[in-house]
């Protein structure tokens, strides 16, 4: 299928490049309810992503006058020759009436990217399946909180890439999910529910139990909340994920895409503290893939083999991740569209951090930060309240913030841990932020 | 006016689908098959760029459905084997009953009969325009909002259209729907100093390329709004008289209720909904509706994923919780009868109950005597996101704007952004004002937690409540 769609576009004659991707996807899911199987499905798919790349010269946008119009399609499995000449054609001719500014396709590479290993290889689909759902179980029933409901998604995926100027790449990878939900206290009366997801590539069966077992902790601290009451001026805190997408912000923000388009919060040798604040330097880091991460690859979508690029070292914008595209727009080097990143610690151990007064979140409804105006917060699910020693856990209520505002004061705990998107500080403290009472 | 078709692809394995249904319909209690062919096409404008792509939601596949002893499985696929059709199928199913953990049992699937078919009009077709005048429209509405202030520093135009094609195949059922829905968003962010804000204005509907001449008229409001976010302050955290645009309105039956009264919820003993059928959820002025039939807007259609005819749901009626929106499975499980919500997210997705369209039904009051009896408060704007809590009835929603309402008077003032929370009862039973124009919108998707997504609609009139702001 893939050399029949390579040799129609070759054939055309009409294309300047063009890039085909097949992905290749096995996968099981099955969907309990409390510890039994709700049903069950297999999935069995084959995708071909095809882009077609066709230059032109015109007087304004191409620097050299050169342009260059792209079109992506999707051909399905199975399509005859003639529908798929059909979708070829109107790719080419949708990409000959676009002229953007001409940028180059990566070439091949002499670097191999490392896919990290994982221990589903070697395993059959129902014994990978098996052995995530017995880890998932392990702690159920843990002091009285228990799984409502659970899912589970595991899928090998084989990706091939192949391009006009040579890239022939294939890797593959297993994309695992889970999503459970954990009941604690009694129906019709006091029961409480929360939710939680898990992204994994790998079977660390007791990463999979802790997550489960964090979660039920978590339901019997639900059950003795009280509303968030009224606060001013503590700071808040986060880990774990909720953590990491605040660091995500900065990720955002130095995409060579996002400064072209003038949308970014700081570009190359800006300095992201502004030059205030006690806070701890940031130092970021892209990288292609995280051990046990799904979310990564080792080349991005046009065949770029994907390297570790330093972003931001000592609050300075060092760098910036480009795609060939916008790295020849701006005239960087080009990086490959990484989509992963590591922060460095700060000064302050997390017991340090914890120990100061402050609320914590577990749990929001819908934790949002918006990477283009910095503004975050949720409704607060589950939170502790941290002052003078004591900590209650609370519920409702809201809390907002800004991370303009928290720019250079933001604290992170030198130790790290890694979630899908990012190894980075395990938790961090954002001083400016506000708290809208619950009950 | 074009008429959309079913097309070669579902339309040449029709007879093969249903030789290899015949054949399995031996085999097990229940079996049936969905078939997809959809297609859509993605447009972009942003600062020196345009863009076309297919668009996510278009898929291909096919996906048998089996009941046997109780149990329930699938298959789904996007390569259809050259030999045995029944015989792969049959394979994939035994080798998924066989094996696995211990499961739960259910009643049979319906599988009364019907045959039915369901081929939309539209307007301009989209899958047949010349890409480049679509993107010159897209470019004259990103200039034009450009054009307004030099504090936008970015916009974009994006347009997205797709047309929907499915056949539906039991022993018993042979159905085929095939229709178009668009949508398209202006995007705009304003800069001043270290400030920046980001606004949107949305539109939606089944609709082809006309769809596109709502665009200009929103220029101007679009590009004045967002300068004006500039100089909006921070809410002071506290429980205010707000006015819901629709909207906001549709924001809060989708999240308040919608997700609430997703009866596959029910089954799980994840939502509270069951417990108050038949009593007081909401002020006796509010009606609240869903269904596939009860609106044309992106989430209608003639039948759902399994086959089920799409039906109007009355959910709320006067204030009283009545009903809520099932899927097959939870229908079953709970014995009550199907109303045509059970959507994946494609072929290759699971089955849930879900929302269709979702609204407020109308009031008699009007807009100008709401911002009047406003003390103190807001008249809340764009919807950023939601999120539901069926089992504790939380609330929370982001929204862009909060525009001053002080003495009856809207001061000019706004707030932004607005994250609104509290206890969905309390919130319904608020509602004090209705207004008399329903206005729809489906833009965007909908999500069941942070996955399968569907296209959905949502909205209503303005209303009068109070929430809690922060």
């Amino acid at each position: 299928m893939l050399e029949t769609i390579k040799d129609i576009i070759v054939k055309s004659g009409r294309a300047s490049e063009y890039r085909i991707s097949q992905r290749r996807k096995s996968g099981l899911e099955w969907y309990f309810v409390k510890d039994k199987l709700d049903s069950a499905r297999d999935v069995e798919t084959t995708l071909y992503d095809v882009t077609v790349y066709v230059d032109g010269l015109a007087a304004a946008d191409g620097a050299d006058g050169r342009t260059r119009g792209e079109c992506t399609v999707l051909v399905q499995p199975g399509s005859a020759a003639a529908e798929i000449s059909a979708i070829i054609g109107r790719a080419l001719d949708t990409a000959a009436g676009m002229k953007n500014a001409w940028f180059p396709l990566p070439k091949p590479s002499a670097w191999q990217p490392i896919q990290p290993a994982s221990r589903f290889d070697g395993l059959t689909p129902l014994q990978a399946m098996e052995a995530v759902r017995a880890a998932l179980y392990r702690h159920d029933g843990l002091d009285g909180a228990s799984i409502n409901s659970l899912e589970i998604f595991l899928s090998c995926q084989r990706q091939r890439l192949v391009t006009s100027t040579g890239v022939d790449v294939a890797w593959s990878s297993w994309v695992g999910f889970s999503e459970f939900v954990v009941n604690a206290g009694k129906r019709g009366q006091d029961e409480v529910e929360l939710y939680a997801d898990l992204r994994f590539a790998d079977l660390d069966e007791a990463q999979l139990s802790e997550a489960t077992r964090r979660q039920l902790a978590a339901a019997r601290d639900r059950l003795v909340a009280v509303p968030t009451p009224a606060l001013s001026g503590l700071p808040l805190l986060l880990a774990g994920k909720l953590a990491a997408d605040v660091y995500e912000y900065w990720f955002e923000n130095a995409q060579a895409m996002a400064v072209y388009e003038k949308r970014a919060a700081f570009g190359p040798g800006d300095d992201v503290a502004a030059g205030g604040g006690d806070g701890d330097l940031l130092n970021l880091r892209a990288v292609p893939t995280l051990a046990g991460s799904p979310l990564g690859a080792p080349y991005d979508l046009t065949g770029f083999a994907l390297k570790p690029v330093d972003l931001i070292r000592d609050n300075q914008v060092v760098g910036l991740v480009a795609a060939s595209k916008y790295a020849h727009y701006l005239k960087l080097p080009a990086t490959g569209a990484i989509q992963l990143f590591e922060l460095g610690g700060g000064r302050t151990l997390q017991a340090e951090l914890r120990q100061r007064d402050h609320l914590e979140v577990l749990t929001f409804s819908d934790f949002f930060v918006d990477s283009t105006t910095g503004d975050f917060g949720g409704e607060i699910r589950l939170g502790y309240l941290v002052r003078d020693g004591r900590r209650q856990p609370v519920y409702g209520g809201a809390v907002t913030g800004n991370l303009v505002e928290n720019r250079g004061r933001l604290l992170l705990s030198s130790e790290r841990e890694g979630t899908p998107m990012a190894l980075a500080p395990t938790c961090c403290l954002l001083p400016a932020v506000s708290v809208t009472p619950g009950g | 006016m074009d008429t959309c078709m079913l097309g070669d692809f579902l339309g040449s394995h029709q007879e093969r689908l249903r030789s290899a249904i015949a054949t399995l319909a031996g085999r097990y209690d229940y079996v049936s098959v969905l078939g997809s062919d959809s297609s859509g096409v993605a447009f972009r404008v942003s600062p020196q760029e345009r863009r076309v792509a297919d668009s996510s939601w278009s898929e291909r596949g096919f996906v048998f459905r089996v009941q046997q002893a109780g149990r329930i499985v699938e298959h789904a696929f996007n390569v259809l084997p050259s030999g045995d059709l029944a015989a792969a199928v049959a394979a994939r199913i035994d080798s998924q009953l066989a094996d696995g953990p211990a499961a739960r049992v259910y009643p049979p699937l319906p599988d009364e009969p019907a045959k039915a078919g369901f081929f939309a009009t539209v307007g301009q077709h989209p899958l047949t325009a010349d890409p480049a005048l679509v993107l010159d429209r897209l470019a004259a509405a990103r200039a034009g909002l450009m054009e307004q202030s030099p504090e936008i520093v970015f916009s974009s135009a994006n347009a997205e259209f797709v047309q929907v094609r499915k056949i539906f195949i039991s022993p018993r059922r042979d159905l085929a729907q095939a229709y178009v829905w668009g949508q398209a968003y202006l995007i705009t962010v304003a800069k001043r100093g270290d400030d920046t804000r980001e606004n949107y204005q949305p539109f939606s509907g089944r609709k082809g390329l006309e769809l596109l001449d709502e665009l200009p008229s929103a220029v101007a409001a679009l590009a004045k709004e967002t300068v004006e976010l500039l100089s909006a302050e921070k809410p002071v955290p506290g429980e205010y008289e707000i006015i819901a645009d629709p909207d906001v309105t549709g924001l809060i039956a989708h999240e308040a209720f919608g997700h609430g009264v997703e009866m596959d919820m029910f089954v799980k003993g994840r939502a509270l909904a069951p417990d108050y059928l038949g009593k007081s959820v909401a002020s006796p002025i509010v009606d609240m509706y869903d269904g596939a039939a009860a609106a044309d807007q992106c989430g209608s259609f003639l039948f759902d994923d399994e086959g089920t005819f799409g039906t109007t749901t009355k959910i709320i009626d006067q204030g009283i919780l009545v009903a809520g929106i099932s899927d097959l499975q939870s229908a079953a499980s709970l014995g009550t009868r199907p109303t045509g919500n059970g959507r994946r997210q494609a072929f290759d997705h699971k089955t849930y109950a879900r929302m269709t369209n979702t609204y407020i039904a109308p009031g008699k009051d009007t807009l100008e005597a709401m911002v009047a009896s406003i003390k103190r408060g807001y008249l809340l704007q764009k919807m950023s996101s939601g999120m539901e809590d069926p089992k504790n009835w939380g609330i929370q929603l982001v929204l862009t704007i909060g525009r001053e309402i002080v003495d009856g008077k809207l001061t000019g003032r706004m707030v932004s952004p607005v994250v609104c929370s509290g206890y969905v009862p309390e919130l319904l039973s608020s509602i004090s004002m209705i207004s008399a124009a329903v206005e729809l919108g489906g833009s965007g998707a909908c999500g069941k937690g942070y996955k399968e997504f569907a296209k959905v609609s949502s909205g209503g009139p303005y209303i009068k409540a109070r929430m809690r702001l922060g």
